[in-house]
């Protein structure tokens, strides 16, 4: 989406809920954007409702997003598959889980390690992946990446006590 | 013979001229001296102060100075007529404008076919002895009498002016009976204050703005128009509210349209309930005005189909030149009440042309950038 969203945030009408339906999915698509290439920047890999209050509020227009548009957001956005919920808080796609998974596997073939077992937690916050654009991602993120991977035969994850592993092929 | 009609076909009155009776359904036979009699065939006739107005495909007024002899004709198994003597005679000079001279046949004979002849021979009885159109058209043209000069004088002028005004309208609002018998003098005093153009005390204006919606001496009543109470309702109302219509950009809420056309009746309020029949038959009777109820719910005149959208489109327009407007600035910029601005911003984002804002400064419609970047 080719859109300059910073025109949008200077806009008023961009924080009222549009009763238009066609609008307001244009608006809500819109939003996304703007919470996605914020989660990105920030690197806000789980979040909250109030993570974004840096982003959703604009105190220069005295415009703010109502609860009950951040509501429709969110769930606009569980419904796009750009967020997933687990208990109060959500995991923020702001690439898709296909995405990650291609970055991953290309590390793990790139560094020889198809065939070998690699826990979660060492992949992404181990000495060896520093330098990945994934190192730092949270281990229950991972795990919803790494699912995708599994589901395309490519990586199995099995547990090994309270923590999990998982093995390229 | 022939006479004037509004836009809706009702007689256009004489001044001081009013209509006591209404008759639908009558016959009329004209029968001329040493000649053979002529079927005029149906009319809708009103019986005014001054005239016997017959409207059908060919319309003609008798007036009532000419009619002599008047008597009740027909009754057991035969229709229920009434016939005169036409005679005629000089009338007074103002009267010529309205009643030229035409060949007149020597008797007329009206058939009831739907009774109510005996009120209608009453009528005409009563308003002949009355010889309204020998009565002079009181013009107020008071002598002003100017004791001393200079400003002393203006203000002593004024005073008795104000003064007479107050006693008119005192008067006038002491109740609604009194009201409706001073309506003619009141709607006097206003077109003498519409006069009075030069003036530009913005007090006299208001009372000129307020005076001139006041105003016509014979509006439909149940008593003049019987059963044809509501068609004539609401061809008096059509003609009665294209001048506000055209006012307010073509469209006005049902309830504003009741007030002023209520006002403008003084005494004689109709009821919601006779506006709204009234209002249903604007089609069937082919009047130019519409009722529309528009997508808030709200019912409104409208003057031609198109008014609505037009509105619409020309907000729109405003819209992308300043940015954004409400529902208020809209109705001040554009002489339209807020509901019907309201109702035509909210038909515009229902096209996804504009969108909103919700502030604390209220709603403001913005261009829709969503749709339309």
């Amino acid at each position: 989406m080719d859109v300059p969203l910073a025109k949008f945030l200077t806009w008023p009408p961009f924080y009222t809920l549009q009763p238009n339906l066609d609008t307001q999915n244009q608006q809500l698509a819109l939003w996304s954007q703007v919470i996605l290439d914020y989660a990105k920047n920030n690197k806000i890999y789980i979040a909250t409702m109030e993570s974004f209050d840096g982003i959703t509020r604009n105190n220069e227009l005295n415009r703010f997003l109502s609860e009950e548009l951040k509501d429709i957001l969110f769930k606009y956005m569980k419904k796009q598959k750009f967020i997933i919920a687990e208990g109060l808080s959500m995991l923020v796609f702001w690439q898709k889980p296909e995405t990650w998974a291609e970055m991953i596997y290309r590390w793990a073939s790139n560094s020889g390690r198809i065939g070998t077992v690699e826990t979660v937690e060492g992949l992404v916050s181990g000495d060896e992946t520093t330098s990945e654009e994934f190192y730092g991602m949270p281990v229950n993120y991972a795990i919803e990446v790494l699912k995708t991977l599994q589901k395309s035969k490519k990586a199995e994850m099995f547990a090994v006590g309270d923590s999990y592993a998982v093995k390229f092929f | 013979m022939e006479v004037k009609l509004t836009e809706s076909s009702r007689p256009v009155l004489i001044p001081n001229e009013v209509i006591i009776k209404e008759q639908s359904k009558v016959e009329v036979l004209f029968e001329y001296f040493l000649c053979s009699d002529s079927k005029q065939g149906e009319y809708y006739c009103y019986l005014t102060s001054h005239r016997l107005v017959c409207v059908s495909k060919k319309n003609f007024a008798i007036p009532l100075a000419y009619i002599e002899g008047q008597k009740a004709a027909g009754g057991f198994l035969r229709t229920h007529r009434i016939e005169f003597n036409v005679r005629i005679k000089a009338l007074p000079q103002y009267l010529h404008e309205y009643m030229p001279q035409a060949l007149m046949p020597s008797m007329i004979s009206m058939k009831f076919t739907v009774g109510g002849r005996d009120e209608f021979l009453t009528q005409i009885d009563t308003a002949c002895r009355a010889e309204s159109w020998n009565k002079p058209i009181i013009v107020e043209q008071k002598q002003i009498k100017v004791e001393g000069y200079g400003i002393g004088g203006i203000k002593q002028a004024l005073k008795e002016d104000t003064h007479d005004r107050n006693q008119t309208l005192s008067a006038g609002f002491k109740d609604l009976k009194s009201l409706s018998d001073k309506s003619r003098e009141l709607k006097n005093l206003a077109s003498k204050l519409k006069q009075m153009d030069e003036s530009k005390d913005p007090e006299l204006q208001e009372i000129k703005a307020t005076m001139a919606s006041m105003g016509f001496t014979s509006g439909v009543t149940k008593e003049t128009a019987g059963k044809n109470y509501i068609p004539q309702l609401a061809r008096e109302l059509c003609d009665f509210i294209k001048e506000p219509l055209q006012n307010n950009g073509g469209l006005l809420p049902l309830l504003d349209a009741y007030c002023i056309y209520n006002r403008a009746r003084g005494g004689s309020v109709i009821s919601p309930s006779d506006m709204a029949q009234a209002c249903e038959l604007f089609e069937s009777l082919s009047l130019p005005i519409k009722i529309r109820v528009l997508a808030g719910g709200t019912k409104a005149l409208s003057l031609g189909g198109q008014a609505v959208e037009n509105l619409t489109r020309s907000l729109i327009e405003k819209i992308r030149e300043v940015g954004h407007l409400s529902s208020k600035e809209a109705a001040e910029i554009f002489k339209i009440s807020t509901t019907i601005a309201l109702e035509c911003l909210l038909l515009g984002e229902n096209q996804g042309q504009l969108c909103r804002d919700q502030g604390l400064q209220g709603l403001h419609f913005y261009y829709n950038l969503f749709l339309r970047n």
